[in-house]
């Protein structure tokens, strides 16, 4: 099983319509784009003739050099020459010759190891064998990797096609093939708007998660809710600014008394007037911990002044009601 | 429920062996030469942390069996001594520590009590031992061994013929049999860990019901041993309010307040770890998904108002069925304390004085 075989071809000149351009079941690549084969190809011909195999509707599959044909034909072609397959050859066969294929001349991307792994996974008898086949199919050998990669293909199209033009991250889409389709879709057009880095596509991923338990809702219901579509609606935002506040409101969702907490400490901070020369920050999580207080000062006099900032600080009862806000 | 049996070669001739195995003779016994070897089982299987808890590993415990209870300096801690005779359990609850504890846990015995016996002779003969509690169940239920080994014959008799420190054996069983007649000399506290029945249902896998509990509890009242109870973890879900004010009812109409040394209660805490082990094991749990800020020492709590709120009220539900039991909380601050009770432990002598003397009192404990 893991030994490929010989396989056998015979040149032959095939009429373009007699291939099955739809069938992609040695497809890797989510992209039929020809255009930048079709300039090569109409200067200097077709060096590489694609690998086809014949099916018993006598139409011919692609086994090998899906973007050359569909080349090919942009090129107003009818006829093209083919490497066709020799006797029979198992589904398996094929598509290890069309992951081989790809190997030879570059490194097959994640969506297309993917593709690789999801379509072998039912032809092969048990998981650790698409395992053993990894090292020559050049898939990870790090069982965990293998695993991530293997759950991308269980994402739409539009979403695997995402990580390749960088609108979501790898790691982000491992955590959507958990979600169904319908939610990751929904993912991925906020993604689509807001372009957040990897850490905040993750952070919105986990926050609408974990409320859509809390109220036993789908995450696409939360990510079409209104809060997030008025933020999404205001032209006057850009989207960075988006970003943040999509994060806020999700943060607010999902911690309320927390995020209560915090806007109660900004309030009481207002009334301490502090000044651009003195800061205070809450402990973390108002959970105990020491606050900080940062003062910045040049000389004595500056230093003076920010003592009396101090000592008005210490007499506003502002301090008491932030030093214990549980009160 | 015990589908195999590890001997760990070096203990193979012991007598504890021998008596664990006339328990469970049907159960297929292996040689190994050292604990990674059952590792190495364990960690082939799909779910190496429920098959942890259906084999046995009987071995020896090459480090002290007295240590202390890993409390951190940004809490109160209540000075507690663990007696490690064993880890992990065989009941399986969502919120365990346990699962992440150790890699891959497995349920482990150690038969080499004797040298037990040596460190509980030298630290009660001392005349005045450095502290005055010590419980069995911090790494394991202290009663899952009941049907295998003679563990509590063993204890609460060594335990009743001393006046300096008090044994508690903390448990979510029914397993009080081998308790019934034994010489205690109410030096053993037998303490159950309480939670509503719709958190038993949802989160504590093959534990004993409420009732069952409170039922083995007012037991061993009748039978004349000390009780503790521990309202730990407490989770706030829809409905805790009703369901906790219900079961502190019940656990006052099972028992008797005058008899309880003392009662915990705990909010909800856990290692970060164990959040993705909750969410692959215990798929319907919700309990990870309340309000969870990052605490002082590294685990998740509830934000703090909300841990305050609940304390509140269910102190306010004790103390208006029990007034003068000794209440106190598991790994809380001065402002929890203040917040919650009224005052801090340090007014009254700290902690783990205020359990000392409550131990002293219903236990007669010198301290
Ligand atoms: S009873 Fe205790 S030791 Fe056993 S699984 Fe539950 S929490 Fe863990």
């Amino acid at each position: 099983m893991f030994d490929q075989p010989v396989m056998k071809y015979a040149d032959k000149v095939i009429s373009i319509s007699e291939i099955d351009t739809k069938d992609d079941t040695c497809r890797l690549s989510l992209r039929t784009d020809p255009d930048a084969l079709v300039d090569s190809i109409r200067a200097v011909g077709l060096i590489n003739p694609p690998v086809l195999r014949q099916r018993q509707d006598l139409k011919y599959q692609i086994v090998c050099g899906f973007r050359r044909v569909m080349a090919c034909k942009a090129l107003g072609w009818h006829e093209i020459k083919a490497r066709v397959l020799k006797g029979s050859s198992t589904e398996l066969d094929c598509l290890k010759l069309s992951i081989l294929d790809n190997r030879s001349h570059r490194q097959l991307n994640v969506v297309e190891q993917a593709q690789g792994i999801q379509k072998l996974s039912p032809l092969l008898p048990c998981r650790n064998c698409l395992q053993m086949l990894s090292s020559v199919l050049g898939f990870p050998k790090n069982q965990k990797v293998f695993k991530k990669i293997g759950s991308l293909s269980r994402l739409p199209g539009a979403i695997q096609a995402g990580v390749m033009d960088e609108i979501v991250s790898f790691e982000a889409v491992v955590d959507l093939s958990e979600f169904s389709s319908e939610d990751a879709l929904s993912f991925f057009e906020l993604f689509k708007v807001l372009k957040l880095s990897q850490n905040k596509q993750r952070e919105v991923i986990t926050l609408v998660w974990e409320i859509a338990i809390r109220e036993d809702l789908k995450p696409a219901e939360i990510l079409q809710s209104k809060g997030i579509r008025t933020i999404l609606d205001r032209a006057e935002l850009n989207r960075n600014e988006k970003g943040s506040k999509v994060r806020a409101h999700l943060k607010q969702r999902r911690f309320p008394t927390l995020t209560e907490a915090e806007k109660r400490f900004s309030k009481e901070l207002k009334a301490l007037k502090l000044n651009e020369h003195v800061h205070m920050t809450a402990s973390p999580y108002f959970e105990g911990g020491p606050h900080t207080l940062r003062m910045t000062f040049k000389g004595m006099k500056d230093f003076d002044e920010r003592r009396k900032t101090l000592d008005a600080m210490a007499k506003n009862p502002a301090l008491k009601r932030l030093l214990e806000p549980f009160e | 429920m015990i589908s195999r049996l590890y001997i760990d070669e070096a203990v193979k001739h012991h007598p504890a062996v021998g008596t664990v195995q006339q328990s469970l003779p049907a159960v297929p016994v292996s040689v190994v030469p050292d604990a990674a070897k059952v590792y190495e089982v364990l960690t082939a299987m799909q779910d190496p942390i429920a098959a942890g808890k259906r084999v046995l590993f009987l071995t020896r415990n090459k480090g002290p069996f007295l240590r202390k209870c890993p409390g951190t300096k940004s809490y109160i801690c209540c000075g507690y001594q663990i007696l490690h005779i064993g880890t992990y359990c065989t009941m399986d609850c969502a919120y365990c520590i346990l699962q992440a504890y150790f890699h891959p846990p497995v349920l482990q015995y150690f038969v080499n009590q004797e040298r037990l016996f040596k460190e509980l002779d030298d630290l009660v003969r001392s005349g005045r031992p450095p502290f005055h509690r010590i419980g069995t169940g911090e790494f394991t239920d202290s009663l899952i061994w009941e049907p295998w080994t003679e563990l509590s014959s063993a204890l609460v008799p060594y335990f009743a013929q001393q006046d300096r420190v008090v044994l508690e054996l903390k448990t979510k069983t029914t397993a009080v049999e081998n308790l019934r007649g034994l010489e205690h000399n109410r030096k053993t506290i037998v303490a159950w860990s309480l939670n509503s029945p719709a958190i038993i249902r949802s989160e504590e896998r093959g534990t004993a019901s409420m009732r069952a509990r409170l039922r083995a509890a007012a037991q061993c009242e009748a039978w004349g041993y000390p009780l503790a109870f521990h309202f730990d973890p407490l989770i706030l879900y829809e409905g805790w309010e009703k369901d906790y004010r219900r079961l502190v009812r019940e656990l006052f109409a099972s028992v008797s307040a005058q008899n309880i040394v003392w009662i915990s209660l705990g909010s909800f805490r856990f290692m970060p770890s164990l959040k993705p082990i909750i969410r692959k094991r215990f798929q319907k749990s919700r309990i990870i998904y309340g309000e969870f800020i990052p605490g002082l020492d590294g685990k998740m709590r509830y934000f703090k108002p909300l841990r305050i709120e609940l304390y509140r009220k269910m102190a306010a539900w004790i103390r208006e069925l029990a007034p003068d039991v000794m209440l106190y909380f598991c790994m809380e601050d001065q402002e929890v304390w203040e917040q919650a009770l009224g005052f801090v432990p340090e007014d009254r002598g700290g902690l783990s004085r205020m359990l000392d003397e409550s131990a002293a009192r219903h236990c007669g404990v010198v301290v």
